[in-house]
C-alpha cells in the first residue's frame, strides 16, 4: 500500500483510502491479508492504535474482517471490488468537479476539458493497470513490429 | 541488595583505571626511593631522607580523601550521567553508599601501598633499622601482646574516618546543588561548617561516648627513662560513625526528593 | 487510573518560571506528543513524571502513586542529552539496566540492537549521535515500563536513524499497556505517530485533545495547529 500522507486530514481516513483504493484498483482481493497492525504501523511510521481504528471502521463498513488471532482479511465477496470501486470512483469524481467549479468552470467546461485530457494525457502505464500489465508486459507480448512475418520496415 | 551490589560494580568499573594509576606511582615511587637510600644514607643529614620522602603517598591520599566525595559526585552532573544513575529505583543513601565503598576501598589500597612503601625503604635504610631497634618504646610497642589488635583497630578508626571524610565531601555537594550558579561555593561552605561543627562538638561528643564500651590501643611512653604503657580509649570512633552514618541519610533523602538530576 | 496526573504544578528555576500551573489527565495506554517550542517546559515536564526533577508546588501522581523511588521502577526515561556511562559498550549497558530494573527482556534488547545496526561490543564514547540515539531507544523500548518518557528523541539525529526510530516507536510499542509520551518541537516528521496531543507554551498547556479528532475539526496538520497555538 503505498499512501503519500497529508497530515492535514485525520490519519485513519487516510489508511481506510488506502485500502480501498488497493482493493478498488485490485492491488487487494477478496480473501486477502491486510498487512497486520503492527507492520502497517512501522511501515507508515504511525501509531498502531490508528490503523486498529481504520482496520476497525472498513469492518464496519463490511470491506474487512477480523479473525480473531489471524489477521485482517479483505471480505471474499466477488461484487466487494466493483462497490468498493465505484465508491473510489465516485469519491475522486466528486472531488474533480468541486475542484474545478472552484476554479468557476461552467459544466461544458469541465467535460472539454476532460475530453481534451484524454486526448493529450499519455496511457501513462499502458493497457490496463487493474490488471498489473506493465508497459514491459505490452513489449514482450510482441506488439513490437520487429521479428513477426510481414513486418514492414 | 542485588542492585546496590551492581551500581557497585557500575562505580568500580569506572574508576579503576585512576586507582591503577595512583597504585603504580606510589609504587615506582617507593621502588625509586627504596634504591636511593642506600646511596643518600651515606651523606650527611641524608639518613632519614628516603624515609621521610616515602610519606609523600600519604599526603596525596590525604587531599584525595578530603575530595573525593565532592568530586565523584560532581563528576556525574558533569557528564550528565546523573540523570541516569537517578533515575533507577535505588534510594538516594544507597546511591551514595555504593559509590562510598568504592572510593573507601581506593584510598584504603592506595594507604595501605604507601604505608608497605615506607616500610620498604625504611628496611633498606641501614642506619633506621638500627635507630628503631634501639628505641626502647617503639621495642616495647612491637613486642607487646597487644600489637596485633592495636594495630587492627588503628586500622578500622583510620577506613571510618576515610569513610567520614568522604561522606562530607558527599554530603557538601548535595548541599550545593541545591543553590544553583554558586553550588560550588556553597559545598566549600558546608564543608568547612561541618568541620567546624566536629570540632566544636568533638570534646562533648567523646564525652558521651565515653559512657560507651570503646576499643582501647595500646601504646608505650618513654619518660624520665621508665617505659610506661598506656592505655587509650578509640572515643572519637562512635561519634564519627554516627555522623557519618547521618550525614549519608540527610544527603540520601535530599538527593531523592528535592535534587534536580 | 490516570497515566500521568498533574494538579497545579508550578516549577521555578532560580529565574524562571518553567512551568505555570499544569494540569493534566493523561489516559494509559496511548502514544502521546508534548509539543511545544524549545523553552516552553517539555523537559521539565517529562523530568518531574520521572523523578529526576521535582514540582516546586502541585502534585504529581504516576499511575495512581506519588512519584517516588518506586515509581521510578514503572517508568523509562529517555533523555535529550546522552546520559551513557561512556566506557560501557551497548551490551554492557543492556546487561547494567537489566540489574537496575525488573522489566527488561534482554535478548528483545539484543534483537533491536541488531535490527537498527548497532555494535553491541562497540564503546558506547566511539559512537555516533545517531547511533547514541538509537541505542538511548534500545535501552528504553527494550523494558516493559508501563510508561515510557521520550525527550526530543529525534533532535539532532541524522535522517536514517530518525527513520529508524520512529518505525521501532511503532512497531514496539505495546497498545494498550503502554503510555508513551513523546516530546518534541519538530512535529512535522513525528506527528503520524500521536494519538493524543497536549501543546505546551510557556510552560502552560494551550491545547491538548486527539490528533485526528484536531485534523479533522481543523483541516490543519498538528505542524500547521502548532504553528497557530505555540
Amino acid at each position: 500500500m503505498q499512501i503519500n500522507f497529508d497530515e492535514s486530514i485525520p490519519i485513519y481516513v487516510q489508511i481506510m483510502q488506502g485500502v480501498m483504493w488497493d482493493v478498488a484498483v485490485g492491488t487487494l482481493a477478496p480473501g486477502d491479508k491486510l498487512l497486520s497492525v503492527r507492520d502497517l504501523a512501522r511501515d507508515a511510521r504511525t501509531n498502531p492504535n490508528t490503523v486498529q481504528r481504520a482496520y476497525m471502521e472498513l469492518e464496519r463498513m463490511g470491506i474487512v474482517e477480523t479473525q480473531r488471532g489471524q489477521g485482517t482479511f479483505i471480505k471474499a465477496s466477488p461484487r466487494l471490488a466493483k462497490e468498493v470501486r465505484s465508491e473510489v470512483t465516485a469519491t475522486a469524481v466528486r472531488s474533480f468537479i468541486n475542484e474545478m467549479r472552484r476554479l468557476r468552470y461552467s459544466n461544458e467546461e469541465i467535460v472539454g476539458l476532460v475530453s481534451q485530457g484524454l486526448d493529450e494525457v499519455p496511457a501513462a502505464d499502458g493497457p490496463s493497470a487493474a490488471n498489473g500489465q506493465t508497459v514491459a508486459d505490452g513489449l514482450a507480448s510482441g506488439q513490437s513490429t520487429e521479428g513477426t512475418n510481414g513486418g514492414v520496415h | 541488595m542485588k542492585r546496590w551490589w551492581s551500581m557497585v560494580g557500575k562505580e568500580w568499573r569506572g574508576t579503576w583505571t585512576l586507582l591503577a594509576v595512583a597504585t603504580a606511582a606510589t609504587v615506582a615511587f617507593d621502588i625509586w626511593l627504596g634504591i636511593k637510600t642506600a646511596t643518600w644514607s651515606l651523606m650527611h643529614m641524608g639518613e632519614g631522607l628516603a624515609v621521610g620522602l616515602s610519606f609523600i603517598p600519604f599526603a596525596g591520599v590525604g587531599i584525595a580523601t578530603v575530595v573525593a566525595g565532592y568530586f565523584a559526585m560532581r563528576g556525574e552532573w558533569q557528564s550528565h550521567t546523573s540523570m541516569r544513575t537517578l533515575s533507577y529505583p535505588l534510594s538516594g543513601t544507597a546511591v551514595l553508599t555504593s559509590k562510598l565503598a568504592v572510593i573507601l576501598f581506593n584510598l584504603v589500597l592506595v594507604t595501605l601501598v604507601a604505608a608497605a612503601g615506607v616500610w620498604f625503604v625504611a628496611s633498606r635504610t641501614p642506619g633506621f633499622r638500627m635507630m628503631m631497634t634501639s628505641d626502647p618504646t617503639f621495642m616495647a610497642w612491637v613486642r607487646s601482646r597487644e600489637f596485633l589488635t592495636s594495630g587492627i583497630w588503628v586500622t578500622i578508626s583510620g577506613i571510618l574516618g576515610i569513610a567520614f571524610m568522604v561522606a562530607v565531601g558527599m554530603f557538601s555537594f548535595v548541599i550545593g546543588t541545591l543553590v544553583p550558579r554558586i553550588s560550588g561555593l556553597i559545598a566549600v561552605a558546608v564543608h568547612v561548617l561541618v568541620w567546624y561543627l566536629c570540632f566544636a562538638f568533638g570534646p562533648h561528643a567523646m564525652y558521651v561516648a565515653s559512657f560507651l564500651p570503646n576499643p582501647v590501643i595500646v601504646g608505650f611512653d618513654n619518660a624520665l627513662d621508665l617505659v610506661r604503657r598506656i592505655e587509650v580509649p578509640l572515643l572519637p570512633l562512635w561519634p564519627t560513625l554516627a555522623v557519618t552514618a547521618v550525614l549519608l541519610l540527610v544527603a540520601g533523602r535530599i538527593l531523592e526528593s528535592e535534587v534536580d538530576a | 487510573m490516570l497515566a500521568i496526573e498533574m494538579a497545579n504544578v508550578h516549577k521555578r528555576y532560580y529565574r524562571s518560571h518553567a512551568l505555570r500551573g499544569v494540569n493534566l489527565q493523561m489516559e494509559p495506554g496511548k502514544i502521546v506528543g508534548l509539543l511545544g517550542p524549545n523553552g516552553a517546559g517539555k523537559s521539565t515536564l517529562l523530568k518531574i513524571c520521572a523523578g529526576l526533577a521535582h514540582p516546586t508546588t502541585g502534585r504529581v501522581h504516576v499511575l495512581g502513586r506519588d512519584v517516588s523511588t518506586a515509581t521510578k521502577g514503572l517508568t523509562a526515561f529517555v533523555p535529550e542529552n546522552d546520559t551513557f556511562y561512556s566506557w560501557m559498550t551497548p551490551r554492557q549497558a543492556v546487561a547494567f539496566e537489566n540489574s537496575m530494573f525488573s522489566d527488561m527482556d534482554v535478548s528483545d534488547a539484543m534483537d533491536l540492537l541488531r535490527e537498527l545496526r548497532l555494535d553491541p561490543d562497540n564503546k558506547i564514547s566511539s559512537l555516533s549521535k545517531g547511533q547514541r540515539g538509537r541505542l538511548k531507544l534500545v535501552l528504553a523500548m527494550s523494558r516493559r515500563a508501563r510508561v515510557v518518557l521520550m525527550d526530543e528523541p529525534l533532535a539532532g539525529i541524522d535522517p536514517p536513524s530518525r527513520a529508524a526510530i520512529l518505525e521501532t516507536i511503532a512497531s514496539r510499542y505495546r497498545a494498550g499497556e503502554q503510555t508513551i509520551i513523546i516530546s518534541t518541537h519538530e512535529v512535522l516528521e513525528s506527528e503520524k505517530l500521536f494519538e493524543d496531543v497536549v501543546f505546551l507554551s510557556d510552560g502552560q498547556i494551550v491545547l491538548s485533545g486527539n490528533a485526528d479528532e484536531l485534523r479533522a475539526n481543523r483541516s490543519k496538520s498538528l505542524n500547521e495547529i502548532f504553528a497557530e497555538v505555540c
